[in-house]
């Protein structure tokens, strides 16, 4: 370690780091928050040779961090606009921009074998997986990242090195019970979730968005009332008497999905009254007969609509529409005057703009309904949602939501700004350049808070050795060049997973193919997969085994493990390949470690392993995860705060980290909230940061999960 | 588009969107109103002119006369082909205008320097020159005076300096002072990097959530370049020594310590100032409170080059690195995070010194209160 801190100290004197710098290939994933700061540090440190990839177009909302877009680069690639920009202030730099996803199949392992530093600015959790197996097959180190606000992180992957991404598990994005949507929602985030994803694709979505909800609903209900019969006559079980009576309640007359078509002649006004007091006025009655659901909490009240909006405001209502039309508004709420996005609107004025909002989807955009999906950036959209979730938190006594705020909860908005991800890129940059100086033991993972209890703004970490279980780079990575288009699956097993693997009762997994070998398989199983042994690679289901592919294959019973990376190759002669294929990589001859090794992972382990699962829950951002209320947003932003009792630095030797005692409490830091410092003993923040420059609010759909 | 925000146009409303949900409409509206004045524009001010510039701080003006062709190599909104004739300061605006077309980007004339303040008697600069700027500004009868200087900074409510020699920041920080303006100033030398903030005997904020008023008290930059040395302990970061016994050799010199030739003399000052602490009385305490490795590096990465050192004569080991990118970007993010924080009254800003240097304790970056 000595030596390569003395030789950073120096390094970047040296005519050779200053020579790689100008030679080195640079791969930027993503041009978006962190790609548009990273690229310019990249090319002002001298790096000439870069190639970016991003699969976006630019957006109004980027301009107050993107600073290489102009508004009048709005729609056009990011990575494109990027790359041209950037040329413009530095001409000798050479950037290749990529408008591609970074999971096509062209960008495989070869690909990532032509760059010397992957760097990572990526907003989703799947993407940044894939890069992490990419640069682990093809042997090139990872910096990876992440913002999201004032905090920020960047990790140092390297293989054999230091953890790989995917050491340890990421926690997975919160979901809601279907159930507590539709009868029992508590907080604002089920009342919008329940307006985007279940009245919205009601009323103007695919009838099978609504459907598969349905039959999942209706699993659910199965599954309660199983659950009670198993527990006999003695067990009343409320459970499934809950279940019964609201699917009673709720899949009556009520759920036939022709109620909320328009009827023939029917205005879209008409229409819209119709279904609010369907929805806010009879359903809700309905559920407050379900006595079973309000023994613990209090029911909910239904409204009316003639109490929110008397005739005489009615008719008014039509002049606003027609006026709408007249004018080509595309948005309900300032159709009615409500100009200011962060003023809650009263329940008539909710009603109001729902009732507007429904008619002018019909009568301004018709051909939408049927196969509209709710975009946070049509206003409409969210004119819709913010109504339809207030009126219903009236019903249920749950603070209602300003536009602003509902469109961030329902739209999935991370907050962003340019300072954290500047700080990021080059905090990047840094750990790119001592990794091209070969000084591979002081690179550091580093986590950026914004109201440090120790006034250590930056906070840095020895990156953990890898996981000796981690099932990503704990694993052997091998690849195979085969002819996918001629070798079958029953050659494969016996040539190359049987033969040269020893595997003895193999389980195969790619995407969406699975083959499995071994006792306990059902009938049907074994006649299925018995049946795609005469298939060719390449034609096998779930697209096959093709290039690029990567095959995992397991065996349970003898512990084994590994990753096949398939390169489809024609022509493989007999002479370098007797056998029909050319397998390359260390072929493992012992099986993987046991479990048990673990457990002896030191404390500091876990903190970083804390803050690096903080950033898948920001990676996968649910609504869960956007603004409620100050309270939690602490807990949903995955924003962890950990105490340690350690005075040293924590730059340490890791053995003599893992003596001191580490209590590790762990406490979540609200936005602007000040850490107080525990009187007794000295604190050293540490870390843990959150991620994710999930610019734009994926709008991934919120998992709708079982609830018992 | 979102309807209005309270004043904010649709247009704030569309691009501050995602930053509306970091600090609100009221920080917002306190940004809008603010004005900055950024004197000085290498990689380390491009850095905080466009943080600040997107995050909509309503006026931003620039002051550096210097050919843009001569512009710092970390002075990213310089675009070559776009710029020619034009000084730093007007080809950087052209870009930060149009980086943000809701503020108000300004040039101002001047050299990127406080120089002009600094008292004409005892202080003429070793052997004719310093800085770039020096003497052939100050001299000069078209050059900005000390009462320009201050009609300058008279109309603005912020300054940010970038690279000015520290003599100039402390003449700089006594202005502010009297007018009642807020300091910021910083620079980047190689790997290392210091910001210093003066907001004055009585800065008022409040914390999101808490309408009670705080205040907190900052120091001038002299009065921190002598602070007493019994709270440096083996936590404060290296910097803060190392930029004492610049500020000692500069006192000494009448101009800023830069080059090969003077690590010597810095490094001896910075020797004498780590004795005076309670814990320099050993010489491994000494090593571990100021490294020579960032003395030197300080010294010798300073932007300017010390005059008198023909280049041909340094060893490639001593070729000064200016400002590295990277850390540009970090402490330029930092500050003006802090300059947000300043003109809005809104959360605590930094007091009063950010330090961060990644050839010191691993990258940490800290800020140290003197």
């Amino acid at each position: 370690m000595a030596v390569d801190a003395s030789k950073w100290l120096s390094a970047l004197r040296t005519k050779e780091l200053q020579d790689k710098i100008k030679t080195a290939k640079v791969l930027c994933v993503g041009a978006g928050g962190i790609g548009c700061e990273l690229l310019k540090t990249l090319v002002c440190t001298g790096f000439r040779n870069i190639e970016v990839v991003d699969l976006d177009t630019i957006e109004v909302s980027n301009l107050n961090r993107q600073f290489l877009f102009r508004k009048h680069h709005v729609g056009q690639s990011k990575a494109i606009i990027a790359a041209q920009v950037v040329k413009g202030f530095c001409p000798t730099a050479s950037i290749t921009a990529h408008h591609a996803n970074m999971k096509e199949s062209r960008f495989d392992v070869d690909f990532f074998r032509g760059f010397d530093l992957v760097l990572n600015g990526l907003d989703n959790l799947e993407a940044r997986r894939h890069v992490n197996r990419l640069c682990l097959a093809a042997e090139r180190p990872l910096v990876e990242s992440g913002t999201a606000g004032y905090l920020g992180q960047v990790t140092v992957h390297l293989k054999g090195r230091t953890e790989c991404f995917e050491c340890h598990p990421k926690p997975t994005p919160k979901s809601f019970p279907i159930c507590t949507l539709r009868n029992t929602p508590d907080r604002p985030i089920h009342t919008i979730v329940w307006a985007k994803d279940l009245l919205f694709n009601r009323l103007f979505g695919r009838p099978d968005a609504v459907s598969d909800l349905d039959d999942q609903a209706r699993r659910e209900d199965a599954k309660n009332a199983s659950a009670s019969a198993n527990e006999g006559e003695a067990g009343v079980s409320g459970a499934a008497a809950v279940a019964a009576a609201a699917a009673a309640a709720s899949n009556g007359p009520a759920e036939d999905p022709s109620f909320f078509l328009r009827r023939d002649g029917e205005s879209s006004l008409e229409y819209a009254a119709r279904v609010f007091e369907r929805v806010y006025t009879w359903d809700i009655e309905q559920l407050c007969g379900v006595k079973e659901l309000w023994e613990k909490r209090a029911p909910p009240k239904p409204i009316r609509i003639g109490e929110l909006l008397p005739d005489t405001e009615r008719a008014a209502m039509q002049a606003a529409l027609e006026a709408a039309i007249a004018k080509g508004h595309g948005s309900a709420s300032r159709a009615l005057g409500l100009n200011n996005a962060s003023q809650k609107w009263t329940p008539s004025q909710n009603a109001a703009v729902l009732l507007l909002a429904i008619a002018m989807y019909h009568d301004m955009r018709k051909e939408e309904v049927g196969s509209a999906s709710f975009d946070k950036d049509d206003d409409l959209a969210v004119d819709f949602v913010t109504a339809a979730s207030n009126l219903r938190s009236s019903c249920y006594g749950i603070p209602e939501q300003s536009l602003f705020d509902a469109k961030g909860m329902a739209g999935n908005i991370i907050h962003a700004i340019a300072t954290t991800n500047a700080i990021i890129s080059g905090l990047i940059v840094i750990e790119a350049l001592k990794i091209l100086a070969g000084c591979h033991d002081v690179v550091r993972n580093t986590f950026l808070n914004e109201f440090p209890p120790s006034k250590r703004l930056l906070l840095v970490q020895n990156p953990e050795p890898p996981s000796k279980t981690c099932m990503v780079c704990g694993k052997v990575t091998l690849s195979l060049k085969i002819n996918t288009e001629t070798a079958t699956l029953s050659s494969l097993l016996s040539g190359v997973i049987k033969k040269r693997l020893a595997v003895n009762t193999p389980n195969l997994l790619c995407g969406g193919f699975l083959y499995e070998e071994g006792e306990g398989l059902e009938d049907d199983e074994v006649e299925a997969y018995t049946a795609m042994l005469s298939r060719t690679l390449a034609s096998l289901p779930g697209g096959g085994l093709r290039h690029g592919s990567i095959l995992t294959v397991q065996d349970q019973s003898q512990h084994f493990g590994v990753d096949v990376i398939i390169v489809h190759t024609e022509g493989l002669n007999e002479e370098e390949a007797p056998e029909g294929f050319v397998l390359e990589g260390d072929v493992p001859t012992a099986p993987p470690q046991e479990q048990e090794q673990d457990q002896h992972r030191q404390p500091q382990a876990q903190v970083v392993a804390a803050a690096v699962a903080a950033i898948a829950m920001m990676a996968t951002t649910t609504p869960t995860k956007t603004r409620q209320t100050t309270a939690e947003v602490k807990e949903e932003d995955g924003v962890l705060i950990l105490d340690e009792d350690e005075e040293e630095e924590v730059q340490g030797d890791p053995a003599a980290l893992a003596a001191t005692e580490v209590p590790s409490r762990k406490r979540e830091l609200g936005e602007g909230e000040e850490v107080t410092q525990p009187q007794a003993k000295r604190p050293r923040l540490n870390a843990a940061v959150a991620i994710v420059e999930a610019v734009d609010g994926e709008d991934d759909d919120v998992i709708l999960i079982d609830d018992d | 588009m979102l309807p209005v925000l309270d004043t904010l146009t649709e247009d704030h409303a569309a691009v501050y969107d995602r930053q509306l949900r970091v600090w609100g409409v009221e920080v917002q509206r306190r940004l809008i109103e603010a004005k900055v004045l950024i004197i000085g524009l290498g990689g380390l001010a491009a850095e905080i002119a466009k943080n600040i510039v997107l995050a909509g701080v309503g006026t931003v003006a620039l002051v550096d006369d210097t050919a843009a062709s001569s512009a710092a190599p970390g002075n990213f909104l310089v675009e070559p082909e776009a710029s020619a004739g034009k000084s730093v300061a007007e080809a950087s605006a052209v870009t930060l205008q149009a980086m943000n077309p809701l503020i108000a980007v300004r040039v101002e004339r001047g050299p990127p320097s406080a120089s002009a303040l600094l008292s004409p008697a005892g202080l003429q600069p070793e052997g004719g020159a310093t800085d770039q700027v020096g003497p052939q500004v100050s001299d000069s009868p078209g050059g900005p005076t000390a009462e320009d200087l201050r009609s300058l900074v008279s109309r603005y409510d912020t300054v940010v300096a970038c690279g000015l020699p520290l003599r100039e920041v402390a003449a700089l920080d006594d202005l502010c002072r009297q007018l009642g303006k807020q300091l910021f100033a910083g620079e980047v030398r190689g790997a290392s990097s210091f910001a210093f903030v003066d907001l004055g005997p009585r800065h008022v904020y409040t914390v999101k959530g808490d309408p009670e008023e705080k205040v907190a008290e900052y120091r001038s930059f002299r009065e921190v370049m002598k602070a007493d040395l019994k709270n440096v302990n083996k936590r404060t970061h290296p910097l803060y020594l190392t930029l004492r016994a610049c500020w000692e050799f500069e006192e000494a010199h009448c101009r800023p310590a830069g080059g090969p030739a003077d690590v010597a003399e810095v490094q001896a000052f910075a020797q004498r100032l780590t004795s005076a602490t309670p814990a320099g009385n050993t010489a491994a305490a000494m090593k571990a409170l100021i490294p020579e490795a960032l003395v030197e590096g300080f010294v010798l990465d300073g932007a300017a080059v010390a005059p008198g050192s023909a280049p041909d004569q340094v060893q490639e080991a001593a070729q000064p690195l200016g400002e590295l990118a990277p850390v540009c970007a970090v402490v330029g993010g930092a500050v003006a995070n802090n300059v947000l924080r300043a003109v809005s009254h809104c959360n605590p800003p930094l007091r009063n010194f950010f330090c961060y240097s990644y050839l010191a304790r691993d990258g940490l970056g800290v800020e140290e209160c003197f």
